[in-house]
């Protein structure tokens, strides 16, 4: 078991007053609050923090915890009989908390903490049943996923749930999943599980509402000239009409074939990208040099006029 | 999906009624109905939870919940578009 500098873990000095380890607290707590940071270990950090403030600003378990700080310190801390671990018996052998502790669940405390006060030390302890909480997970649903109801299987701790993903749903929404949330305590009903919706990068498409973004490379002179394309979608090929004329850039819009919706349909648009030859041979080098004799166009006769 | 009356969604969040009021009136949440009472779509459980916690763990009040939630949510809306706007710039770039 690892000794937790609780100092450390504040980012204060061992001799902080109340007000120093409170402000510290409420600075690193609004920082990797799960519900508000982006951090990836944010449910770990904040954990940690909360414990190290939990011990700290009680005064009983704050010398408590110096005691054994400074005994660790003087070298009681090494390996052997004396180690810290036993420097305290009560609260020994307290199991450590449940496979799928949260951070606001009575018993989210560390072994570290177990050992030295003991369990049911956590956030709060009801008596009474008492429901369990609502989880929320996200859930990578695939662009191809929306098109029809689709059966899903997700982990959800040490457990694997089948879900049925109805047509149609769309990034951000949740999907509930009835009494699959923690379980509750002394006969309370289980909370639910709930599942919020990621869609996946797609390597082709891009997402606009229910829109789909598809980007297509043309070559010079198909955007002159036009040209019949054939462009994926979600469910297979179609052929695009690239009109004459083109501009790199150009939205082509395809009714029907975004993503399908709720209540209505997006669509897909083709966003042309004109893209030049790797390599010319001498022979196209030859056509574009006639091209540049004979073309009236200035590309950069408006440019600087915008300055 | 069935809905909540106020009573129901305070049973199940462990809040008390005028708590649930109060994140309601503050626009943490939106009843689906106003008539002749509030009723809540179930999924609203999730966020009145995730406020609750705030307001505790961080000893925020309540209005400072509602601009903490708005901020966040607004922040990962942001990122995410960022994210696709950066996918598609490249995209574009690439010349392939």
């Amino acid at each position: 078991m690892e000794f937790k500098d609780y100092y450390e873990i504040l980012g204060v000095q061992p001799d902080a007053d109340d007000k120093a380890i409170k402000g510290a607290y409420r600075k690193l707590a609004r920082k990797y609050h799960p519900d508000v940071s982006s951090d990836e270990d944010a449910e770990d950090k904040f954990k940690a923090v909360s414990e190290a403030y939990h011990v700290l600003k009680d005064p009983e378990k704050r010398a408590e915890y110096d005691q054994l700080r400074r005994y660790r310190q003087s070298g009681g801390g090494q390996a052997g009989p004396r180690d810290w671990q036993g420097f305290r018996q009560e609260g020994f052998g307290q199991g450590g908390g449940g496979g799928e502790a949260h951070f606001d669940d009575a018993g989210a405390f560390s072994d570290f903490f177990e050992s030295i006060f003991g369990g049911g030390g956590g956030f709060g302890h009801r008596a009474g049943p008492r429901a369990g909480r609502d989880l929320e997970v996200e859930m990578p649903l695939f662009l191809e996923d929306t098109v029809a109801d689709t059966r899903k299987q997700i982990r959800v701790g040490e457990r694997t749930l089948n879900v049925t993903v109805p047509a149609g749903t769309g990034d951000n929404e949740r999907i509930r999943l009835k009494g699959q949330g923690a379980p509750g305590a002394d006969g309370g009903p289980a909370g639910d599980l709930y599942l919020r919706v990621r869609l996946v990068p797609h390597p082709l498409f891009d997402v606009e509402g229910h829109d789909l973004i598809v980007t297509v490379p043309v070559a010079p002179w198909e955007a002159v000239l036009g040209a019949k394309v054939s462009v994926p979608t979600l469910t297979g090929r179609i052929s695009l009409t690239v009109p004459a004329d083109s501009q790199n850039g150009r939205r082509l819009r395809i009714k029907g074939k975004g993503l399908t919706g709720k209540r209505h349909t997006g669509d897909l648009y083709a966003v042309l990208k004109v893209v030049m030859p790797e390599h010319q041979d001498e022979r196209s080098r030859d056509l574009w040099r006639q091209l540049a004799d004979q073309a009236d166009f200035d590309p950069r006769a408006d440019w600087e006029k915008r300055a | 999906m069935s809905r909540l009356t106020l009573t129901e969604l305070s049973r199940r969040v462990a809040l008390p009624v005028a708590t649930v009021t109060e994140i309601v009136e503050l626009g943490i949440i939106e009843p689906d109905s106003h008539d002749p009472h509030w009723l809540f779509d179930e999924t609203v459980t999730v966020i009145v939870t995730r406020a609750a916690r705030l307001h505790r763990d961080l000893a925020m009040d309540w209005s400072g919940v509602a601009l903490a939630l708005e901020l966040s949510e607004e922040n990962r809306r942001l990122r995410r578009e960022n994210a696709a706007l950066r996918r598609r710039l490249e995209r574009f770039l690439d010349p392939r």
